[in-house]
C-alpha cells in the first residue's frame, strides 16, 4: 500500500538515535549506494560475479529555512562551518527507515520577497559501519 | 518556522572607519560583543585592541576574536577585572540594499573521500570552505552607495573587498567577507520587464593583523 509523502520524518541531531524532528523539511532523497567491483576470473563461466565495496549515501533535503538555529538548520550549518558530523534519520512513514552518520558538504538558501526563504543542503556519509536500521524498514 | 522572503534584508560594507573605547558585554562565560551593533564587523587591516579594567590586555590572554561580529572570547585560564572595551580598531559600516529583491548564499566544504581500509563504509574528511551568492536589485545600474564613496558597481571595477551579510529575518545573520565576482544589468521591452541590476560575490577570507580568521560566520 502506497504512503503518503507527508508522513515522512527526518531527525537530525549530533549523537546516535536523534530524536529531534528537522524544522522545515519538505522533500528528502536518502540515496544508499555500495561499490560493486567486476570479479568475474577465467573459467568462472559465462555469467558476471561482483563483490561489494565501501557503502554510501547521500542525503538531500530541502523545504522552508527556519533560521540558523531551527532544529536540522542548526545542525546542518554547523556541520559545514564548524567540521561536525551529524546524525540523520530518514523515516519515510514516520517510524521505519535508515540512520546514517554523516557530514554536510554544502547548503544553499534562496530569498525573494514574493516568496518564503528556502533552503536545501546535501549531507554525505561519514560512517565506517554503514546504515542503522530504524524500526523494521 | 517557515520565513517570508519580505522580512529577509541584505547589507554590504563600505570603507573602514576608525573607533575608540566602544563598551562590550558579556554574551557567555568569556565572550564579550561590543555594544555599538553599528561597529561590529571590524576591518582585518587594522588591529583591535582589547582592553579590561582600564588596561590593555596581553595578546596570550586572548582566544579569538570574531572579527565578522565585534566579540572577542578571552582564554579560559583568564579572569575579567572589570568593563571590557575594544580600545581601538576599525570597523565596516553597513548599508543596508533597500533595492534588493532576492538572492542567494550559498556555503560548502570540500568532503574528499578518506575510507581506510577494514571499513564497511564510506568515510570523508572536512577540507576548506567556499561560499558564493548572489543578489537581484532593483537598482539597474548598480548605483547604490556602499559608502567610503563607492556603489555596487565600483566595487567590482575597483576591486574591493567588502562584508556581505544575509538577514532572514529571524535567528543569526550570515555575514561573509567576499570580492564581486560578476555584475549584470538587464532591461527589455515587455510588459512584465523592469531594468534589473544583478551581482554575484564569492568569499575572500582575510587573517586579521592579530591572526583571526575572517571568512564566514553566523551571529
Amino acid at each position: 500500500m502506497a504512503t503518503a509523502g507527508h508522513s515522512g520524518v527526518v531527525k537530525t541531531g549530533t549523537s546516535s538515535s536523534p530524536s529531534t524532528v528537522a524544522v522545515g523539511i519538505k522533500t528528502a532523497t536518502l540515496d544508499q549506494s555500495a561499490d560493486l567491483f567486476d570479479a568475474t576470473a577465467l573459467s568462472d563461466g559465462q555469467f558476471r560475479k561482483r563483490i561489494q565495496g565501501l557503502k554510501d549515501c547521500q542525503i538531500d533535503v530541502s523545504g522552508d529555512f527556519a533560521g540558523d538555529t531551527a532544529n536540522g538548520w542548526a545542525d546542518i550549518i554547523n556541520s559545514v562551518h564548524d567540521d561536525t558530523d551529524l546524525f540523520v534519520q530518514v523515516l519515510p512513514d514516520g517510524t521505519n527507515g535508515y540512520e546514517w552518520q554523516v557530514c554536510a558538504s554544502e547548503y544553499t538558501i534562496d530569498f525573494d520577497a514574493s516568496d518564503v526563504i528556502s533552503a536545501s543542503a546535501s549531507l554525505l556519509a561519514n560512517d565506517s559501519g554503514g546504515p542503522a536500521d530504524v524500526g523494521s524498514p | 518556522m517557515a520565513l517570508a522572503g519580505k522580512g529577509a534584508s541584505v547589507y554590504l560594507t563600505g570603507a573602514a572607519t576608525s573607533f575608540s573605547t566602544e563598551a562590550a558585554s558579556v554574551v557567555s562565560g568569556k565572550t564579550y560583543a561590543i555594544d555599538d551593533t553599528a561597529k561590529e564587523i571590524f576591518d582585518p587591516a587594522t588591529a583591535v585592541v582589547v582592553w579590561d579594567d582600564g588596561s590593555p590586555v596581553d595578546a596570550a590572554d586572548i582566544e579569538d576574536i570574531n572579527m565578522l561580529h565585534g566579540q572577542v572570547t578571552f582564554d579560559s585560564g583568564y579572569t575579567v577585572a572589570g568593563s571590557v572595551t575594544f580600545n581601538s580598531g576599525k570597523y565596516l559600516p553597513r548599508t543596508e540594499i533597500t533595492t534588493a529583491k532576492g538572492g542567494s548564499v550559498s556555503v560548502r566544504r570540500g568532503r574528499p573521500d578518506t575510507s581506510t581500509l577494514n571499513t564497511s563504509a564510506r568515510q570523508r574528511t572536512g577540507t576548506t570552505i567556499d561560499a558564493s551568492g548572489s543578489l537581484e536589485t532593483f537598482d539597474p545600474d548598480l548605483g547604490t552607495a556602499v559608502g567610503g564613496g563607492k556603489t555596487l558597481l565600483e566595487l567590482l571595477d575597483d576591486d574591493q573587498t567588502f562584508v556581505v551579510e544575509f538577514n532572514p529575518g529571524s535567528g543569526s545573520v550570515l555575514r561573509c567577507r567576499a570580492r564581486m565576482a560578476r555584475e549584470e544589468m538587464t532591461t527589455g521591452t515587455g510588459e512584465d520587464d523592469v531594468a534589473m541590476g544583478m551581482l554575484e560575490w564569492e568569499m575572500d577570507a582575510a587573517t586579521s593583523q592579530e591572526g583571526y580568521q575572517m571568512g564566514i560566520a553566523w551571529g
